[in-house]
């Protein structure tokens, strides 16, 4: 095979890989977000940021997974909240009472925007860190094997 | 160090300062909002309010002793429906935690002085002076003497009171995360309930009722008057009084009462002008003085003479101040065990009911108006002592710990004296100015004794009869009620009942009207009077009706003993006499068009004489502006209808000629006006020509006086309306319904509405309009209706002016208010006796209690 589409596939192979790192590191945030829910000390959220980041081998896919999984995973919730409980009155109450009446719509525009931020930097910290750890865990696990 | 440690560590940096401070801002309280990541992250406050009870939901239960259910009707009014009568006050309790939880957790609060551990040192001075009237200690004692008397058979009682509070707590400890929005907006949770809570809500209800400076308005009043010109504007009986009952004579046109021989002393005027400028200032103490002026009520019941129905039809609208949630919780409570049937309402965190009716009598309020709380003067004696009775005592003490947000505790000592907490003494405690160090103020309250409220309440709701019902009357001691009757039998009858003291005053120190000097004795209380045997009273009585609205309760013929010292102007008693005397064959529906009448008796009563005024003084061709108004108020019918006019006029006119007439009292509390009625219509049969402008050196007649109101009112109104055309001047645009939310909170409270009728009216609602630029709308008036109808008390009415739950996102926070209330309707009590009559169209959902483990 002519080394030009060797290298060709074997980037696209490693591009798969990424994705499906992605795709599993966000699902990971995601549930991980989800169960936090249930938890009522919220400073928690910065935690599946972290774990997704940490499995990721480029920090954009980190961020990127970080942020995927917490808004998404709020976005599910809201939507739950919104159609079951009727939260969007509550929201546009605090919405009337921090800016003005008629307001609820960006209460959760703000929700998600610190979603998006706390799983970003999340994603982020959770990928320095693998650099910085990466070292002294495979010498850990060599040493175990 | 490797390349891509390096990038890790400045990607570190970066990464790990922006999310300390994103996880800092949203921690940390700001601009007096709790951290907002606590309210607004997803799992976390607003996201965990609870919505809508579940169509249908079982729970099980440990301690129940068989199978409840709640069904709740399409306002969410709860129908509980109990094998046994233990559970169904557990679900009481239950049901009222799940609808009202905060509404009742600030009202033990504001009783209990812990407004401020979780609102603040604002509150401070709020919670030290509630904790000085003794309220909190007076529920504690009862508390303890209802267990006593439990304990040794005396009374059957405590068990069910129990059984109510482990219902709210049973809520409240399985509900942590699910609170309403205000706990994450203020950012606490509530703390278990006890007995002692819902004691304090009686006592808060009686402070709210009976608790009074009038005495010392009153003798503010004498002194700069002097007691023949005070008696003449501020004697007993007040003009024009229907007495509610009607077997004591009226009073026809006899003369106010005589003066009084209370000598005047400038340093006690000195005294009791510093304690009521600091009062005020008290945010509690001033929005009582301000909701005095909305207590009121009406209640009538009709005989089967008078209805379309052959039996009683009885309505009762109790007078309180507005708020979301409204102060009113009702409910149907059933037991099959005991035969238990009752419905009504009741105040979140009590137990039973207030008003309402069971499967054989009905009955509602109105307040007395007796006379329950003297105010007390004594000469000091060194830092530690009084004198009382011309001898030297020592001041008791309690002391108090206050919690305050992020300060700790605080300490608090009140000083007693033998009739009660040193009122002027805490003024200094809260950091305001203090009164003359000689002089100390002290009030004697009603409420400051054992009650036994529910042992009534008990009573009233098992009562079969009128013997069952008066029974239980006697132990509704300390909120003085005016307690109209009806029952399947056919009976009426109207009791007003409550604790009233029995003083050692001849008159001749203003029996209780004003404070007494008790370093020389003056005003003992020597007892109570007999609440069944000594008080007023009527049972079925020839006019085959009887109608109370806070005006007098008995005519000359009761001599026996000093009720009241305050009592309504009696507009509002004239209107109900008037439409009930003249009719037959009154019928429910002609009921509720009476409750939601508007037409204005007081109205009537003034502006024909303004009429004639302005024809006698500028004949046929008045000036144009004058004309105008001429106009408007002469094709007027005297309704209070938001889309005229001539209540404007009317309104504000009446305002002027007040202010105008009693220009010598500016400043100082002013007569009824029903007073300055009587004045206007006798000009020349008093002492003192109170038309005269004192400012001018002519002598001011009665019309002129009328003409002076009438053209200030002119010009208040073009500048307000921008229009000098009186037809422009609606009336809905100044008077408004507002309903703001317990905490004040703008986003929570509903209104202003434009509305009909004004304070007067039977279906009052009363305005300030003192200042042009700030209009206080109306925030107070019927806080439920209720009709009552013994041919089928299945078709029986009622409505609140909010709705049933207290949480904000509820479709039952504010249904009533809008879809009933504003506009005059009600919704019907479903009466069944068990829970497979409720009809099916009304059910919106049930709840299922099942015993833990089975039965």
């Amino acid at each position: 095979m002519n080394p030009r589409y060797t290298y060709i596939l074997k980037g696209v192979s490693k591009i798969e890989t990424d994705y499906k790192y992605l795709l599993y590191t966000t699902i990971l945030a995601l549930a991980l977000t989800m169960l936090f829910t249930l938890i009522p000390v919220w400073q928690l959220v910065i935690i599946p940021g972290i774990v997704a980041g940490f499995f990721n081998k480029r920090l954009r896919y980190a961020i990127l997974s970080g942020l995927a999984g917490v808004t998404l995973s709020w976005t599910l919730y809201m939507i739950t909240a919104l159609a079951t409980r009727n939260t969007y009155a509550i929201l546009d109450q605090v919405g009337t009472l921090m800016i003005g009446p008629g307001f609820g719509w960006l209460i959760l525009l703000i929700v998600l925007i610190i979603g998006i931020f706390l799983g970003a930097f999340g994603g982020g910290l959770g990928y320095s860190l693998s650099i910085l750890l990466k070292p002294y865990l495979v010498q850990r696990i060599r040493k175990i094997k | 160090m490797r390349k891509e440690h390096k990038k890790a560590y400045i990607e570190l940096s970066i990464f790990v300062p922006l999310t300390i401070i994103i996880l800092t801002v949203f921690s940390i309280p700001l601009l007096g909002i709790p951290p907002l990541g606590n309210l607004l992250i997803p799992g976390n406050g607003v996201w965990n309010v609870p919505g809508e009870i579940p169509t249908a939901e079982r729970l099980n239960i440990d301690g129940l002793h068989g199978e409840v259910t709640v069904i709740r009707d399409e306002w969410g009014v709860p129908h509980i429906y109990a094998t046994y009568e233990e559970d169904m006050f557990f679900a009481q309790g239950y049901c009222q935690a799940q609808d009202r939880l905060f509404q009742m957790d600030m009202l033990r609060r504001q009783v209990r002085g812990k407004l401020s551990e979780i609102l603040g040192e604002d509150y401070l001075s709020t919670d030290k002076f509630m904790l000085a009237t003794g309220m909190e200690t007076w529920a504690i004692n009862t508390v303890n003497i209802l267990e006593e008397m439990q304990s040794n058979g005396t009374i059957n009682l405590v068990p069910k009171i129990e059984r109510y509070v482990d219902g709210i707590n049973y809520f409240i400890n399985n509900h942590k995360h699910q609170l309403p929005l205000e706990y994450y907006l203020i950012g606490f949770e509530p703390t278990e309930w006890s007995k002692v809570d819902s004691m304090c809500i009686v006592q808060l209800m009686a402070m709210d009722l009976t608790w009074n400076y009038n005495d010392l308005y009153r003798y503010q009043n004498l002194a700069l008057m002097g007691p023949a010109n005070y008696t003449e504007l501020f004697g007993l009986p007040y003009p024009y009084q229907i007495p509610i009952c009607p077997d004591y004579g009226s009073f026809g046109e006899i003369p106010m009462a005589p003066g009084l021989g209370v000598k005047i002393s400038s340093k006690v005027e000195s005294t009791i002008s510093t304690f009521m400028q600091n009062i005020e200032k008290i945010d509690s103490q001033k929005k009582l003085m301000e909701e005095q002026e909305l207590r009121g009520s009406n209640n009538w019941v009709i005989d089967g003479v008078k209805s379309s129905t052959g039996y009683p039809i009885l309505c009762n609208d109790m007078h309180l101040s507005w708020n979301m949630p409204g102060i009113w919780y009702e409910q149907h409570m059933v037991a099959e065990n005991t035969g238990f049937n009752a419905y009504g309402f009741q105040i979140p965190g009590m137990p039973l009911l207030a008003v309402g009716h069971n499967q054989y009598v009905g009955w509602g309020f109105t307040n007395t108006g007796y006379d329950v709380i003297d105010w007390y003067l004594f000469n000091t004696s060194g830092d530690d002592g009084y004198i009382y009775n011309n001898t030297p005592q020592d001041y008791t003490y309690e002391t108090y710990k206050i919690k305050v947000k992020n300060q700790g505790t605080v300490d608090f000592t009140v000083r007693h004296t033998v009739h009660g907490p040193v009122m002027s003494d805490i003024i200094g405690n809260f950091g305001l100015a203090e009164g003359s160090g000689e002089i100390v103020l002290s009030s004697k309250w009603t409420a400051n004794n054992y009650f036994y409220t529910l042992l009534a309440a008990n009573g009233f709701c098992r009562a079969q009869n009128r013997a069952d019902f008066d029974n239980a009357s006697q132990y509704w001691s300390i909120l003085a009620q005016n307690m109209v009757y009806g029952d399947v039998y056919g009976n009426i009858a109207i009791r007003p009942t409550g604790k009233v003291p029995i003083r050692d005053d001849d008159g001749t120190y203003g029996n209780g009207t004003l404070p007494y000097n008790a370093s020389n004795g003056e005003g003992e209380w020597i007892g109570y009077i007999d609440i069944l045997n000594e008080l007023p009273s009527s049972l079925n009585p020839s006019q085959h009706y009887l109608a109370s609205a806070n005006q007098v309760v008995a005519g000359p013929g009761y001599v026996k003993y000093h009720l009241q010292s305050e009592y309504a102007n009696g507009y509002r008693a004239r209107r109900i006499n008037e439409l009930l005397n003249q009719s037959t064959n009154i019928s429910v529906a002609d009921m509720k068009v009476i409750q939601n009448d508007v037409n204005s008796t007081a109205a009537r009563a003034f502006v024909p004489t303004l009429i004639e005024v302005i024809k006698f003084e500028y004949g046929t061709s008045p000036p144009s502006e004058i004309g105008a108004v001429l106009s408007e108020l002469e094709s007027w019918s005297y309704v209070m209808s938001r889309d005229l006019a001539a209540p404007t006029i009317y309104r504000k006119w009446r305002d002027y000629f007040m202010d105008f007439t009693f220009d010598e009292l500016e400043g100082k509390r002013k007569p009824g006006i029903a007073v300055l009625e009587k004045l206007m219509k006798e000009e020349g049969e008093f002492l003192n020509n109170w038309f005269d402008d004192i400012s001018t050196p002519e002598v001011e007649t009665r019309n002129q006086t009328m003409l002076l109101a009438l053209n200030a009112t002119i010009d208040w109104l073009t500048e307000f309306y921008n229009s000098n055309d009186p037809s422009t001047w609606e009336w809905g645009e100044v008077h408004k319904l507002t309903f703001p939310h317990i905490t004040g909170l703008t986003s929570l409270s509903k209104g202003p509405y434009s509305g009909d009728g004004e304070g007067f009216t039977i279906n009052p609602s009363g305005i300030n309009l003192n200042d042009i630029n700030n209009i206080r709308y109306a925030r107070g008036g019927a806080s439920e209706r209720m009709i009552l109808d013994f041919s089928n008390l299945n078709q029986s009415l009622s409505v609140i002016p909010s709705g049933q739950r207290g949480l904000s996102n509820s479709k039952h926070y504010s249904d009533q208010l809008e879809q009933l209330f504003l506009l005059g309707k009600y919704h019907f009590q479903y009466y069944t006796n068990t829970p497979l009559n409720f009809p099916i169209n009304s059910f919106e959902s049930a709840i299922y209690l099942y015993p833990k483990g089975g039965v």
